[in-house]
């Protein structure tokens, strides 16, 4: 007996949907749509996922399971996503699992024999990066999420002295601080795979299921991917010396000291 | 570094020096403000803000967190002083915030490290005597200065302000 | 004489517990009776001679569709006028409508009368428990069928059945009422003990951890309001009638997983969704804990940290008086609280130590008293307070910490009041409300229904529980606007702006 499963994804600029029906030996992705628009999740997700049913002759009340984006990436956005996937999921008693938005991006090149690195935007002059190693319908991950500057990341990669195909929404802003550090080892894949398809999210699942990452399918349990500073980062940064870390001169005392 | 400085008289010369600011600021320009209480950083905001053509009175964000308004550009304005952890900044999206359509204004943003970006002016007011101020600005990265020092020549000759030569500060 | 019986508002509350006192040798407290009134599955009524309390009731809704008569007194000069006969008819009926079939009590053994009141409505002694009131005084179990004991199905017309989601700034809140006036479950993220849960895949739930907490709050909420509608297990999605959710004004990153869960939930069940404004919400919680809040009416409403007089004309029709120009008053008492040392959030700390000072003390400026307009800034007085700190503390002077504490609360609390007689006065308000924080400040509150009530005006003060965050007021919002055929589409967007007057 077959199932209908719905992906959606929103922790980029992208919304991205699809539907899926699994089926004993495979799944079977059946439509996708995309928007690229920043902040466009909340407005257009719904609506959207509505059509892309609709286009193949299904209703909301089909889907027999929900899986979602959880980032990391933009903090509204990985919530609009996965809040929408809890009402969805919870609504439909249906299960709901999460997947992570820089494994869907790199699952795009799961036939490609090549060393994917996706450097997704983390903001404040951060990116998520993470490596994978893909072939023979596989994205093996290699690194495990973190949140570093973009140059540190550059200067790593390049040390590995392999060709590096370059992907996630990051490049937006730092595409040339890794073809600088990495010359001729650096590809740059189309713009267009830099966010997520909804056919990364379905190859991701379907990797999840055998493993550990599996989830428990109850939609309370999925949460975002949060990469936080550790206290070391924090101290960091205040040993670089932001001047008013110290408390005020003035006669009157209040506020605490950073 | 160079550090800029400003003195005011009275409450309507620090609103004026705020809404000196405004035609300069362009979307992802951050002020982070700080200053002790009553020092006058609402003040500052309420004259930026006026002059970005906010129709709704600037009130302060201390419960709030963030309230935002609409003018020429949207104003983000922020205030830090309820958070008790850096992390608590995630949740508010502040840094996706930052980097958006608007200007933000960050009160307390002194209170975390990781709440200061690599691009913005850090503003301090003083509280020098009843009602006159020294407000201080320390630009960050080649952004702030420019904006630091356009704004300090956009101020300079306003009733009540006495724009101070910029000097090595500390 | 004319003896009436109504719901108990929090105003009550006061008179009831002396006649608690004066009744019972173990009586309740005032704060009892206050955490009472927000739990669901209770009814509690005040009867009511020319506007004074003559006594009181109320019923709990327990396991096994057993309602337990809690507390039922009268005052002795009241008694033998069928008082207490008319308070517990109203309170089986009541006990009925929340699902109960049998109700059950204690009385004391040496209590004829009572006994003898209870036996006429058909309950009878099934036993003693000895010395349940203290040593030497026993209790007699009476137990009784209720009236219409058969079980009411959900789908009959009592009322419209609305799970509402608050999410708009620090709390994850959930509930369901039906009918816009029966709160069948209400619960905050807060309250939660998420661990046990969770059993630690989730981690500890900090404010704002909206996306951890919605599902679980909703979940609580649906059992809840199944055992309160005595179902087998938890209310379903597809016996409610729709959907709500606060969706403006707050802080975009918490509104958006409130409205996004929302959206999810009502297009997987089919079900329809309405949008409501937060502040809307805090005026419906005087609504539904005091039916007798009619427009036209004022409303003193703290959210966050804005300050608003509000107009209603008419049911659903707003128009904003004023609003704070600067600081509002909850954050100004914490600055200066800060100020002087108390920590933070200093308000309350500094509101207690007012208690005790002198308010003529020190003459710090009212401002805006003469403005003719009904904005309100603080600021002003806020800088007066801490210009005179720092002034004291530059002369060496010690500084009476309650005396400035009084001194400040008052010049806040003189402009407050004073605004909000004027509105009352210039709109023929009939009903005055105070929502949201500022009704946890008792010395605004009693200077306002001390200066409003004389008018002749109603003055309302829902219990703490609905004045912070919740999402019961939010259902309350949600039943006016859902009957009026308002609804969200699935392309809604939350906003952080939010004022009234557009509704």
């Amino acid at each position: 007996m077959s199932q209908i499963l719905l992906a959606l994804d929103t922790a980029t600029e992208r919304t991205t949907v699809g539907v899926a029906r699994l089926g004993q030996d495979e799944l079977d992705v059946l439509g996708t749509a995309v928007v690229d628009a920043p902040r466009a999740a909340m407005s257009r997700l719904l609506p959207m996922t509505e059509t892309l049913l609709a286009t193949e002759h299904l209703t909301i009340a089909d889907v027999d399971g929900v899986i979602v984006g959880r980032g990391p990436g933009s903090f509204t956005g990985v919530r609009i996503g996965v809040a929408t996937a809890k009402g969805l999921a919870h609504g439909l008693s249906c299960p709901l699992w999460g997947v992570s938005t820089l494994d869907a991006v790199a699952w795009t090149f799961a036939y490609n024999e090549v060393t994917v690195a996706v450097v997704g935007d983390a903001m404040r002059g951060e990116v998520y990066p993470a490596l994978y190693r893909c072939g023979g319908g596989k994205a093996e991950r290699l690194t495990p999420d973190r949140v570093a500057k973009p140059a540190d990341v550059a200067a790593a990669w390049a040390e590995l002295g392999q060709p590096l195909v370059l992907t996630g929404n990051g490049l937006r802003k730092y595409a040339e601080v890794f073809t600088d550090a990495l010359g001729d080892d650096a590809m740059i894949a189309d713009e267009d795979l830099w966010a997520p398809w909804a056919n990364g999210l379905f190859a991701g699942w379907l990797a999840q299921l055998s493993g550990e990452g599996r989830g428990s399918g109850d939609p309370a349990d999925v949460l975002p991917i949060y990469t936080r500073l550790s206290d070391a980062e924090e101290n960091e940064r205040i040993r670089e010396g932001l001047a008013f870390a110290s408390p005020p001169e003035s006669g009157v005392s209040g506020g605490e000291p950073a | 570094m160079t550090l800029y400085t400003i003195a005011t008289s009275d409450e309507a010369a620090t609103q004026a020096v705020g809404g000196a600011l405004a035609p300069l600021v362009a979307p992802g320009d951050v002020v982070v403000l700080t200053g002790d209480l009553g020092a006058g950083k609402t003040q500052l905001t309420k004259g930026l803000a006026s002059a970005l053509g906010v129709a709704e009175p600037v009130t302060s964000p201390t419960f709030n967190i963030l309230l935002v308004h609409e003018g020429r550009i949207p104003l983000y304005h922020f205030d830090l002083y309820r958070l008790t952890h850096a992390e608590e900044l995630e949740d508010l999206d502040y840094w996706g915030t930052l980097e958006a359509d608007g200007v933000s204004v960050v009160e307390w943003g002194d209170r975390f490290a990781a709440a200061v970006p690599e691009q913005c002016v850090v503003v301090r007011i003083n509280i020098t005597g009843d009602d006159t101020r020294l407000i201080e600005i320390e630009p960050r990265g080649a952004r702030g200065e420019e904006l630091a020092e356009a704004w300090c020549a956009a101020s300079a000759g306003l009733p009540g302000v006495n724009v101070g030569s910029g000097g090595e500060g500390q | 004489m004319s003896v009436t019986i109504r719901r108990l508002a929090e105003t009550d509350i006061p008179l009831v517990a002396a006649l608690e006192a004066e009744t019972f040798p173990d009586p309740w407290t005032a704060k009892m009776f206050v955490e009472e009134l927000s739990q669901a599955s209770r009814a509690w009524f005040v009867a009511e001679d020319d506007g004074l309390v003559v006594g009181y009731g109320g019923t709990a809704i327990l396991a096994d569709d057993d309602a337990h008569i809690m507390n039922l007194a009268v005052a002795p000069a009241h008694r033998s006028q069928g008082i207490g006969r008319r308070l517990l008819d109203t309170l089986m009926r009541a006990a009925s409508e929340l699902g109960a079939q049998r109700v059950t009590l204690e009385v004391r053994a040496e209590n004829p009368v009572a006994t003898a009141l209870y036996e006429s409505v058909g309950l009878e002694s099934v036993g003693i428990r000895p010395e349940y009131y203290g040593p030497g005084r026993d209790a007699i179990i009476m137990w009784g069928d209720l009236p219409d004991a058969e079980r009411r199905p959900v789908a009959d017309d009592s009322g419209e059945l609305i799970l509402a989601i608050e999410s708009s700034c620090d709390e994850t809140a959930a509930a369901v009422m039906r009918g816009g006036r029966d709160l069948l479950a209400n619960v905050v993220a807060s309250q939660i003990d998420f661990h046990a849960r969770f059993g630690g895949v989730v981690p500890e739930i900090a404010s704002r951890k909206h996306t951890e907490a919605i599902v679980g709050v909703v979940d609580e909420a649906m059992e809840q309001a199944g055992e309160a509608l005595r179902l087998d297990g938890p209310l379903s999605f597809s016996e409610l009638d729709a959907i709500a959710v606060t969706d403006r004004p707050g802080l975009i990153g918490a509104l958006v997983v409130g409205v996004a869960y929302a959206k999810g939930l009502a297009m997987a069940t089919g079900k329809p969704l309405v949008g409501v404004n937060h502040l809307e919400g805090h005026i419906f919680a005087n609504v539904f804990a005091d039916p007798a809040v009619k427009p036209p009416l004022v409303a003193l409403l703290v959210s966050g940290g804005h300050t608003s007089l509000v107009h209603m004309p008419e049911w659903g029709v707003y128009r904003t008086l004023g609003e704070t120009l600067d600081d509002a008053a909850g954050e100004a008492f914490d600055k200066v609280a800060k100020v002087l040392g108390l920590g933070y959030p200093g308000g309350p700390i500094l509101s207690k130590l007012a208690e005790k000072g002198d308010p003529a003390a020190i003459n710090f400026p009212r401002a805006m008293m003469k403005s003719g307009d009904y904005a309100f800034s603080l600021s002003g007085l806020k800088t007066a307070v801490l210009t005179h700190i720092r002034h004291e503390e530059q002369a060496g002077r010690e500084i009476d910490v309650p005396d400035l504490a009084a001194s400040f609360q008052q010049a806040v609390i003189d402009v407050q009041v004073a605004k909000a007689v004027r509105a009352v006065e210039e709109t023929g308000a009939v009903a005055f409300c105070l929502g949201g924080g500022v009704a946890a400040n008792h010395a605004l509150r009693e200077a306002l229904t001390a200066a409003i009530e004389p008018l002749g005006v109603h003055v309302s003060v829902p219990p703490m529980s609905l004045c912070t965050d919740n999402a019961a007021m939010i259902a309350a919002a949600a039943h006016y606007r859902y009957v009026h055929g308002e609804r969200l589409g699935l392309d809604a967007e939350p906003s952080a702006r939010g004022p009234l007057d557009t509704l």
